[in-house]
Formats: C-alpha cells, sequence, structure tokens
C-alpha cells in the first residue's frame, strides 16, 4: 500500500474539480497539523508500505521547515520520497530542498493556456516544469480529462499536441484521469465515449503509454499491475493508498471521504465485488458483464447515484475502451500492442517486461510522482 | 447474496468507538442472559464456541439455569439471519438456549425446528423469549417477505422510541432485543425500562451511553443486500436483506417527549 502523508487538507487554487473540495466546504483546513503524529504514523506504517509521497491539499503550503522535516523523515528509508503538487508554490529554496532528499514530483496540470483554465493560477506551470527538469528533478504528472481541455475538437487536438510533446519530447508519463468530480466540468454522457476513443487511437498510434490505457491493456492480459480504478478497491480500506492525516490518523483514499473523514478498516473485503457479480446491470450492477473482472466496476467513489454498491457511473467509457483494446489485441493476436516496428518488437517485449513487474497491484490514480521513476 | 460480514469504522476524533460498541454489545449480551437468570423471561439464545465452552457452562451450571444445544451451526462472520449445520471438520460453534427448566429448554428447541430442519414457530419462541405479543405478531408476519424486518413499511425520516431502535443490532447494541412493530411500540417502551434498568445495574456509564447512542439521529441504507449505517461516530456495515431495485433509507430521530 502506498503511504500518502497528507499534513494539509488545504490548497492555494482550489480548482472547482477537486475531490477535496467537498470536504473543505464543511470545515476549511488549518495548518493545524501534528508532526510527530505524522513522523510516527510514517514510522509505524512504513515497513507495508512500498512507497511514501507527500499529498495534499497543496503539500507545498506547509512552511519549508516542516516540509523538510517530512522529507529528511522519507529519506532516511534510502528511497526518494514523490510529492504531488499543483507546482504553483515552487521556488528556488523548494527546489534545493528537493535536490537534497532526492525528491521526485508528480505535477497535477491539465496544459497550457486556456487548457488549464479549470486550474486557475496554474499559468505558468510549463515553464516551471521546464525548470525543474533542467534540475534533474524526475517529473510525472496527472492530466484531469475535462470540458476545460477536452470539451471541443479544438481544445482535444490541442491537448494532444502537449500530450504529444510532453511524453516524445520531454519523455514526461502522465496519468489521464477521468474528471468526474464536477458536473459542469465532467465530459457530458452524449460525448466522453467518442471522446476517449479517439484518444485511445491518438495514445496507440503515438506510442504513448500512459494510464488508463495501459492499465486497461494490463487488465486484459489479466495483469494485476493496473491503476486502483480496475483493481477491485475496497472503499473502506483502499489498498492503493493507505493516506496519514495531520493528526497522524490513517484514512482512505481522499476520494472516499466527503463530508467527514472515516477512518481505515484494518481489513479488506471484496464486498462490492461479490455484489456487482450478482446484481443485474439494469440495477446497477455489473451481472453477465464479460469485462467485470478485469475492470472490477470501476472506482467505488464514481458510481451510479453515488452508491459505491453500484457499478461506476463511467461503464459507458470503460466498457468501449476495454472493447477497444481487446480487438487491438486480438489483431495482434498477443503481439506486443505498441510494437509495430518488427525490427523493434524482441527489444520492446523486454523493456516493458523488465519495467512492470506484473504480479505486484498497480499505482494510485491520484499520484503520479512515482511514474516516470519506475522507467529508470 | 454477499457473504457475511461485519465492519465499523470511526470517523476521525472517534476513534475509541469501536472498541466502546465491543463494550456496549458485551453489557447487552450480559443484559439478555441477567433477565433470564432473574426469572423475568422464560429464555435467551446462547452461541457457545469451543474456546469459551468449558467458562459458559460452568457459569450456567453455577447460577441453576439449563443449556440446551440445538444445532451445532456453522461459523459464519458477523450477522445471520439463519443457523447452517457445520459440516464434518468445519470451524462451529453451539447455537442454544438459557432457560430456567429443562421443560422451557425442550420447548424452546422444539419451536426452533432447526435441528429437525423444521420451520421455526415463531409465536411460541416470541412468547418464551419474553416479547410484547404485538411485536412478535409482526415479526410473524414479516419474517418471510424480509429476514432483516426493521418496520418494513417505512423509509426517510422517522421518529422513534430509543428503546425501540434496532438499527445497530449487526454490532449488538440495543435496549430490547426484539424487532419493534413500530418505533414508537409501547409496549417494547415499556419491556425497555425493565431491561435498561437491569443494564444500569451493571454499568450505569456505559449503560447510559448506549441509550444516548440510540437516541442519536441516524442513517440506515439498506441496498444490494448491505446495510449501511452512519451515526455521528462511525460508518458501520453489514449484510442484509437484498433490497435489488431501489434503497431503503431510514433516517432515524427520537421522539420529542
Amino acid at each position: 500500500m502506498g503511504l500518502l502523508v497528507k499534513p494539509y487538507l488545504g490548497c492555494n487554487i482550489k480548482c472547482k474539480y477537486c475531490y477535496e473540495g467537498p470536504l473543505r466546504n464543511v470545515k476549511e483546513p488549518q495548518l493545524d497539523y501534528d508532526l510527530d503524529a505524522v513522523v510516527n504514523t510514517i514510522r509505524e506504517n512504513k515497513k507495508t508500505a512500498p512507497s511514501i509521497g507527500l499529498h495534499g491539499g497543496e503539500i507545498f503550503c506547509i512552511p519549508n521547515k516542516h516540509l523538510e522535516i517530512l522529507l529528511k523523515e522519507t529519506y532516511k528509508y534510502g528511497e526518494s520520497v514523490g510529492i504531488q503538487t499543483n507546482a504553483t508554490l515552487i521556488d528556488d529554496e523548494k527546489i534545493r530542498l528537493l535536490k537534497k532528499y532526492n525528491a521526485n514530483l508528480g505535477i497535477s496540470w491539465d496544459g497550457p493556456g486556456e487548457l488549464c483554465s479549470a486550474r486557475p493560477g496554474t499559468e505558468k506551470v510549463g515553464e516551471i516544469i521546464d525548470k525543474v527538469m533542467s534540475k534533474g528533478i524526475s517529473v510525472g504528472m496527472i492530466i484531469v480529462v475535462s470540458e476545460a481541455n477536452a470539451g471541443t475538437k479544438a481544445k482535444r487536438e490541442k491537448l494532444k499536441k502537449w500530450v504529444y510533446k510532453l511524453s516524445k519530447e520531454k519523455g514526461i508519463d502522465a496519468r489521464f484521469n477521468p474528471c468526474y468530480n464536477d458536473k459542469e466540468l465532467e465530459l457530458s454522457p452524449k460525448k466522453r465515449v467518442s471522446v476517449y476513443l479517439d484518444f485511445a487511437k491518438f495514445f496507440l498510434e503515438n506510442d504513448i503509454r500512459w494510464s488508463p490505457f495501459t492499465d486497461i491493456i494490463r487488465a486484459l492480459q489479466n495483469s494485476k499491475n493496473k491503476v486502483c480504478t480496475f483493481s477491485g478497491c475496497d472503499i473502506f480500506c483502499t489498498k492503493s493508498a493507505t493516506s496519514v492525516m495531520g493528526d497522524g490518523s490513517i484514512t482512505n483514499c481522499m476520494r472516499t471521504n466527503e463530508e467527514f473523514i472515516l477512518l481505515r478498516d484494518k481489513k479488506e473485503y471484496d464486498t462490492r465485488l461479490e455484489i456487482l457479480r450478482e446484481t443485474p446491470i439494469k440495477y446497477g450492477g455489473c451481472k453477465g458483464c464479460k469485462y467485470l473482472e478485469m475492470c472490477t466496476g470501476g472506482c467505488p467513489t464514481a458510481t451510479i447515484d453515488d452508491d459505491w454498491r453500484n457499478r461506476t457511473s463511467w461503464c459507458d467509457v470503460w466498457y468501449a475502451l476495454f472493447q477497444y483494446f481487446e480487438n487491438v489485441l486480438k489483431m495482434t493476436e498477443n503481439e506486443q500492442l505498441y510494437s509495430r516496428d518488427k525490427k523493434g518488437d524482441e527489444k520492446e517485449k523486454k523493456e516493458i517486461h523488465s519495467h512492470e513487474d506484473q504480479t505486484k497491484p498497480g499505482g494510485h490514480g491520484d499520484y503520479s510522482a512515482h511514474i516516470n521513476k519506475l522507467k529508470e | 447474496m454477499v457473504e457475511s460480514f461485519v465492519r465499523l469504522m470511526p470517523k476521525q476524533g472517534f476513534q475509541e468507538w469501536p472498541s466502546l460498541m465491543g463494550d456496549m454489545a458485551e453489557l447487552c449480551r450480559e443484559t439478555e442472559y441477567r433477565l433470564v437468570k432473574d426469572g423475568y423471561r422464560k429464555a435467551t439464545t446462547l452461541h457457545i464456541e469451543d474456546r469459551n465452552y468449558k467458562e459458559l457452562m460452568e457459569r450456567i451450571n453455577k447460577d441453576g439455569l439449563i443449556y440446551t444445544p440445538i444445532l451445532k451451526a456453522a461459523y459464519s462472520e458477523g450477522f445471520i439471519h439463519e443457523h447452517k449445520e457445520a459440516k464434518e471438520g468445519e470451524p462451529f460453534y453451539w447455537y442454544g438456549c438459557v432457560t430456567k427448566t429443562y421443560k422451557e429448554g425442550q420447548e424452546f428447541k422444539k419451536a426452533d425446528g432447526s435441528a429437525e430442519q423444521k420451520k421455526p414457530n415463531h409465536i411460541k419462541l416470541g412468547k418464551l423469549l419474553g416479547y410484547p405479543e404485538c411485536c412478535i405478531d409482526y415479526f410473524n408476519k414479516k419474517f418471510p417477505q424480509n429476514w432483516d424486518p426493521i418496520w418494513i413499511e417505512k423509509s426517510g425520516r422517522v421518529c422513534g422510541y430509543p428503546e425501540c431502535n434496532r438499527l445497530l443490532r449487526y454490532f449488538g447494541v440495543h435496549i430490547t432485543w426484539h424487532f419493534s412493530c413500530s418505533p414508537v411500540c409501547e409496549k417494547t417502551k415499556e419491556e425497555g425500562k425493565k431491561w435498561f434498568s437491569v443494564m444500569k445495574e451493571m454499568d450505569k456509564e456505559l449503560a447510559e451511553k448506549i441509550y444516548n447512542l440510540l437516541s442519536k439521529s441516524m442513517t440506515w441504507d439498506s441496498y444490494h443486500g448491505v446495510v449501511q449505517i452512519e451515526t455521528p461516530y462511525f460508518v458501520g456495515l453489514s449484510r442484509t436483506f437484498p433490497y435489488l431495485e431501489k434503497k431503503r433509507v431510514i433516517n432515524w430521530e427520537v421522539k420529542k417527549k
């Protein structure tokens, strides 16, 4: 389980679609965390956590001296720490700390210009990305796909060009996460299937291996190494994310907490999958769906009627993508999917299998700091 | 149908509640036993596992009571609505009843029917367990329709007495042990007074915490065979009767005096 350290849930930009927004509306977060308690919880849980990340809110809102305590603590364990951030508060002092403690960044940004209109105040993040990369800091990204950056054909073309540049020119890997926390910004059900299929084709043609498309291929190949969305997540014990709160308590993925923070159950259950297997599709289940064991009903926080006992409200998109990639796999007769250059086939196969342990669980959808590290 | 289970997760700031609920459930079990010992009711059910067999049987003997084993039941986690016979080699517990006399124990066993795989006589069982007649009648009629019959015609805002509140039954916390026929059943309220006084004799502070908890607003949300109960302190889950097409939600509030 990845340990996501979230001492402060406040944020300097407060994007409208942020899944922590409802919690902030109930109670405005304060910088009142107990660092000793946080550090103790990290120590107690480090052994069972394969990775550790500083998360938020916006983690760079906390004072640098507190940031350094957390970086120092995680650095002790001999692995680099990941930091998920909106990047707007990165300055020279923060870069110095990142370098000192061998940290890598996961940057959440939806693109340059009008593409980032859902993330006010992030217009200069492109420059910041260039700057931190020039200092040798590894960067992964989360791009939230919404009306703001994919709502029109023109925006989608801009987004594709930017994605191509990130992947091919800068060598950045990213998660291409759907926006499902804001009804105005979420792609409408009418267009989202065609939009996502269009993106799937684009990623395939350009050999860009980003989540969720790679996760769907892995799921079709029965790999356990796939994003939490398709891993049968238990909403009361989210195995991909162990979130450490500012008081040192442990909760689940923050998408599960809306009006209050519910602490994490110690034991994981398969109850949701049991329900979905037995409940007919017309009543919100997945009975009879050929992709159920691969898709696992999707994220339990993005479901029909907002009830985790139903399947995902994005079933139309996921089903279409599973079908699309299944057809591609059939056509290639299980040849390496992305290898169109026959000379490169064997080399590419070896590379992929050396990077991705197919037996290990995959990552958390809201954390991208380690994506690029995995390639090294 | 989902596997039987029960879970309880505290909200941030209320970390002590899973342990506190365990203490409350223990007091509720003790109260049930005590009411038979004191002769207030004729019978109570009791599950005996291998690990606590010696301790419980010695206590029953010492108290001059009778334990009648009914079924060697298959072990299951959490709330169940029927006992299934354990197969050879399976983990098991003894399902049985505690009574004052051998005769009452045999009457209970016969009415229960599980040993002979017969349908239970709910009316006879209810009388032996000391439940109000109106609630016995309600259970007898509703149980065949819904094996978790919490006021099955009701949904939305429901006001009632804490003594009638069975929404936390999956975690073993309640004042009375039967399904009340109504959230404002006066007979249940009367029974509850006696039960509550016995509870207070054993642990006044904890008994009052139980009463206060059952008086709090809470939501009981049943859908697809899983019920989710939210209180101000925790969220609990259990297997339940499966509402397939539409969920049933009870927003519980205590009836003002």
